[in-house]
């Protein structure tokens, strides 16, 4: 693959993305042999548990050295490890198109994410699948597990034009819904909607046995209120407009962005879905480096 | 009369103006920077009707800044009400600056007075059928008939008006505004004004009342202002008419001292005019430098005795009203002086009060006689003997003596002196006299005379510029020392302290007792100039009645009027004419320059005025504030023939000026405009409790 040919995944940033792995921390359910937990039993090299033999078994997976100890016949399992199927889940609503103080627009952060985290799994054999919603699900590619299965989505990210209205709820249950198997679902979205639809979405993948990521890039002008005096602010998915005196307000919107982001924080980790908050002043790899090298 | 006016009503076509916000509003809102934003969700949810609260504020702060426009356009456009204070009658004083200064001349040529009355006839044309007026003047002027105290009669106040003339006096503010406020008192008004017309001289105006008047419940006061141009001529005032101190002689010159000052700026060359009352006039050019004094003396002659009268004038300056002065006084018949002895027992004392013996020069006619003949009935006012004559014993010497006494008691003067032929000494006084002489003393150096009583009137006619009594360096050789009672008076002593000269009253007379014959033997006294005034001086001194004239200056109350009479009568002699009758208490005072005799009774007095010098000083209240008028509530407003007349002044008075009104509620509009433009910053919301 060449990498220089996409906006999204430059070869300074492939090149620092060595030494990076994802993981899940529950089995999923992959079609080949992994590095990930699988639900079931199999030859691998990692141990699970003993069982009595019992006729049928084939003879060639009986301890033999518990025979010898005890004179029963046992049967050694071993966990069957598989690979990682990722669903991305990539919101392109016009909310996503918002720069003041970062490096890139959220979007733009976003499609780097998951550019980069798609070349990741790719890596260590895992497969990647990515959709793109807005209000519903715009677009979908089915998961590959190869450099030239991922053409098309890198290709895909550059062609993205946010706009609309997001609909993060619709959009996990729809997902939910489709993915038939155990895989890891990963949501890069502004999540600028109630936090209590987002939980329910996330709560539908979790009760699927979906591992669930959730990433959250925000500008820093979306934390406090970068400017200041009289303004009219005009939404970015609705056109809706507010004059606010910055000043006035300054203080109070910093509080509510807070609760915002402590309600969603707690909505995750009741999920036990895995939850980032990310500035979009932070460079992608730093970002990536901070969040992604510990999983 | 009634209803909305605007008094510049310039400002309300910028009325439009109170626009202006609402077009900014919206010039703004155009070019208003919208700001794109993800979500305003975090708005909504710290306050769902945030966006209908700021555009309620918004909408209250642009009418408040469209009101505050308005509202100051309005203000300056100062509307008033004229319907305010129109309810029942109105009793108003027209207080009418007579004084000096309102002689000056006003715009087109009038004096300040005319344009004065002017406009309190137009003001007075102004007032309803039950409204009632009355007058008042700043000097009270008994040839300018008013009404009585407030009046409905308007035609009987124009006559009155018509009748005011311009006077030489200067006026007492106080007076008149506490009789004006005694005139409004009376009344039952539902409103009551006092309208000043006066220049406002600072002199008058200028000081703020001993005792302020109370105010009546009620009262405004309008100040009309009479400009006073100003003037870059000289001003001349004769402030002083001095008339010599001893009385005058008939037929004998005497001169008369006229004081000019002239207050301008720039050296005046004037002309003194004078007239008496035989109708004899004259006239001297005098320059006075700018700022300085100059005196003037005039001689003169009057021809016959008896009350006469000078009439003074300067022409040629710029202010009339300062520039008269009138003197009075009693020319006396010829003054006999017996000699009661040999000529040679007087030295040089006939001649030196009769040069040539006839009174011709001096106006004194010496004649001599023998004691006999005084004690047994000569007439004379004045008696001159030695010494010895009266040092005599016996029973002739007493009847003699006893003549002598009748004489002074019947108001003679008696000089007695040493005979110059010689001094016999000794002898006893008679019990009446006090006086005594001692043993004759002397010197051969000769002892310094000196004046011992340099006030008395004796000395007059030997004062200089500074008013010194000067002898000029006489030295006595010879004299008698005079031994002194209680009850007499020195006059002349020596350096050593004794007393050569002394005066005593005896009855109604006066004995004049020296210790110096004159004669050059004696002292040096008969060979000086000073000789023949102080001779002259001791009789004139004495001669004629006490004449009842008093000098004044026009305005000035009159103090002793002969109250014991109902009435009085006031005539002038010469000057001003004034012909007065009325209750004795009534009559104020002279406005005028002039001669006037007052009868009251059987009593006749004479009365000399001359014009206030203050009227010609040119310092006028320029602002607002009139210290005169004290707490008094008065607003002052100049008029002039071709601006606001008092009555347009007055009917703005009685209006209700919205202006005030107006800027307080602009400024009510600021401060809640500033208070809607800053609030306080938004409070977070509390934490939800879960």
């Amino acid at each position: 693959m060449n990498a220089a040919a996409y906006k999204f995944l430059p070869p300074e940033l492939a090149e620092r993305l060595r030494g990076l792995g994802l993981s899940v921390r529950r089995p999923v359910e992959g079609a080949m042999q992994g590095l990930h937990r699988s639900p079931r039993h199999g030859s691998s090299v990692e141990f699970a548990d003993y069982r009595e033999y019992t006729p049928g078994d084939p003879p060639n997976l009986i301890d033999w050295a518990i025979y010898a100890r005890s004179d029963r016949y046992v049967i050694r399992r071993y966990q069957e490890e598989t690979n990682l199927r990722a669903h991305f889940l990539l919101d392109v609503s016009e909310s996503m198109s918002f720069r003041e103080a970062g490096r890139h627009s959220k979007m733009d952060y976003a499609c780097y994410l998951a550019a980069a985290l798609m070349l990741v799994l790719l890596g260590q054999s895992d497969s990647a699948a990515l959709s793109l919603f807005n209000d519903e699900i715009r677009r979908s590619f089915p998961p590959v597990g190869s450099l030239d299965g991922l053409r098309p989505m890198l290709l895909a990210l550059e062609e993205i034009k946010p706009s609309g209205r997001s609909q993060i709820e619709k959009a996990l249950h729809e997902t939910a819904e489709k993915i038939q198997r155990r895989s890891l679902v990963i949501l890069i979205s502004d999540l600028m909607q109630e936090p209590s639809g987002i939980i329910r979405g996330i709560q539908h993948l979790r009760h699927n046995l979906h591992e669930v990521l959730i990433l959250q890039p925000l500008d820093a002008a979306e934390l406090s209120l970068s400017f200041s005096g009289l303004a009219e602010l005009r939404e970015l998915e609705t056109g809706a407009r507010l004059p606010v005196e910055a000043g006035e307000i300054r203080e109070a919107y910093a509080n509510e962005v807070r609760k915002y982001l402590d309600e969603i924080r707690r909505g995750c980790l009741g999920s036990m879905a895995d939850y980032h908050l990310i500035d979009t002043r932070t460079p992608v790899e730093e970002t990536l480096h901070a969040k992604f090298g510990q999983l | 009369m009634t209803g909305l006016a605007a008094l510049n009503p310039f400002f309300l076509s910028l009325l439009p103006l109170a626009a202006l916000p609402v077009a900014f509003h919206f010039f703004f809102r155009l070019k208003k920077q919208t700001r794109p934003f993800p979500t305003l969700m975090f708005f909504h949810r710290l306050d769902p009707r945030l966006n209908a609260r700021r555009r309620l504020r918004e909408w209250l702060i642009l009418l408040l800044r469209t009101l505050l426009i308005l509202f100051l356009l309005l203000a300056l456009a100062r509307p008033v009400w004229f319907g305010h204070g129109q309810q029942g009658d109105v009793a108003v004083v027209l207080l009418i600056d007579n004084s000096g200064s309102m002689s000056g001349a006003s715009e087109g040529g009038r004096t300040k007075l005319k344009q004065a009355v002017d406009g309190a006839r137009d003001l007075l044309s102004q007032l309803r059928g039950p409204d009632r007026a009355g007058i008042v003047l700043l000097v009270p002027d008994p040839a300018a008939p008013l009404p009585d105290g407030l009046t409905q009669d308007k035609a009987a106040l124009k006559l009155a008006l018509d009748g005011i003339a311009e006077t030489e006096a200067g006026g007492s503010a106080a007076a008149a505004l506490d009789k004006a406020i005694r005139m409004l008192d009376n009344g039952a008004a539902s409103r009551r004004e006092i309208q000043i017309f006066s220049d406002l001289q600072q002199e008058k105006w200028g000081q703020p009342p001993v005792s302020p008047p109370a105010p009546p419940r009620g009262l405004t006061l309008a100040v009309h202002r009479v400009a006073s141009p100003i003037s870059g001529l000289p001003n001349v005032s004769l402030t002083r008419l001095e008339m010599p101190a001893r009385p005058v002689v008939a037929g004998r010159r005497f001169a008369v001292r006229a004081r000019l000052a002239n207050t301008g700026m720039e050296r005046a060359a004037v002309r003194l005019n004078w007239l008496d009352d035989a109708g004899n006039r004259g006239g001297a050019d005098v320059a006075v430098a700018a700022q300085e004094q100059t005196n003037v003396a005039v001689n003169l002659t009057a021809p016959n005795p008896g009350l006469r009268w000078l009439l003074f004038s300067v022409d040629g300056d710029d202010f009339p009203a300062d520039n008269r002065a009138a003197a009075a006084f009693v020319g006396l018949e010829q003054q006999s002086v017996l000699f009661l002895g040999s000529p040679s027992d007087f030295g040089y004392l006939p001649l030196a009060l009769s040069p040539g013996g006839d009174a011709r020069l001096s106006g004194l006619a010496v004649s001599f006689s023998t004691f006999d003949a005084f004690a047994s009935g000569s007439r004379a006012n004045f008696v001159v003997l030695p010494w010895n004559a009266v040092l005599q014993g016996g029973a002739e010497a007493a009847a003699r003596l006893k003549a002598l006494h009748e004489f002074l008691l019947k108001g003679g003067t008696a000089l007695l002196a040493p005979s110059a032929a010689g001094w016999a000494g000794g002898g006893t006084k008679p019990d009446w006299l006090g006086i005594a002489p001692e043993n004759m003393d002397g010197s051969s150096n000769g002892l310094a005379l000196t004046v011992l009583d340099k006030a008395s009137a004796f000395f007059d006619d030997l004062r200089d510029e500074k008013g010194d009594v000067a002898l000029r360096n006489v030295k006595v050789f010879r004299f008698l020392p005079l031994r002194l009672p209680a009850q007499a008076a020195p006059l002349l002593g020596l350096e050593d302290g004794r007393i050569v000269l002394a005066s005593e009253k005896v009855g109604q007379g006066l004995v004049l007792a020296g210790g110096l014959a004159f004669d050059p033997a004696w002292s040096t006294l008969p060979l000086k100039p000073a000789f023949v005034a102080l001779a002259q001086g001791l009789v004139l001194n004495r001669a004629g009645p006490a004449a009842n004239i008093t000098s004044l200056v026009a305005g000035e109350p009159l103090t002793g009027l002969p109250g014991g009479a109902a009435s009085l009568e006031v005539q002038s002699l010469g000057g001003s004419p004034l012909d007065w009758k009325g209750a004795s208490g009534q009559f104020s005072t002279f406005p005028r320059v002039g001669v006037y005799a007052l009868r009251a009774g059987q009593e006749t007095r004479w009365v000399a005025v001359r014009s206030s010098e203050k009227e010609g000083r040119r310092k006028f209240i320029s602002g607002d504030t009139v210290a005169a008028l004290g707490n008094l509530p008065y607003a002052v407003e100049g008029f002039s023939a071709t601006g606001a007349t008092p009555s347009d002044f007055r009917r703005e008075e009685r209006s209700l000026d919205l202006s005030l009104p107006l800027l307080l509620l602009a400024f009510a509009c600021v401060a809640l405009e500033g208070w809607l433009a800053n609030p306080p910053p938004m409070k977070p919301r509390p934490a939800a409790v879960s």
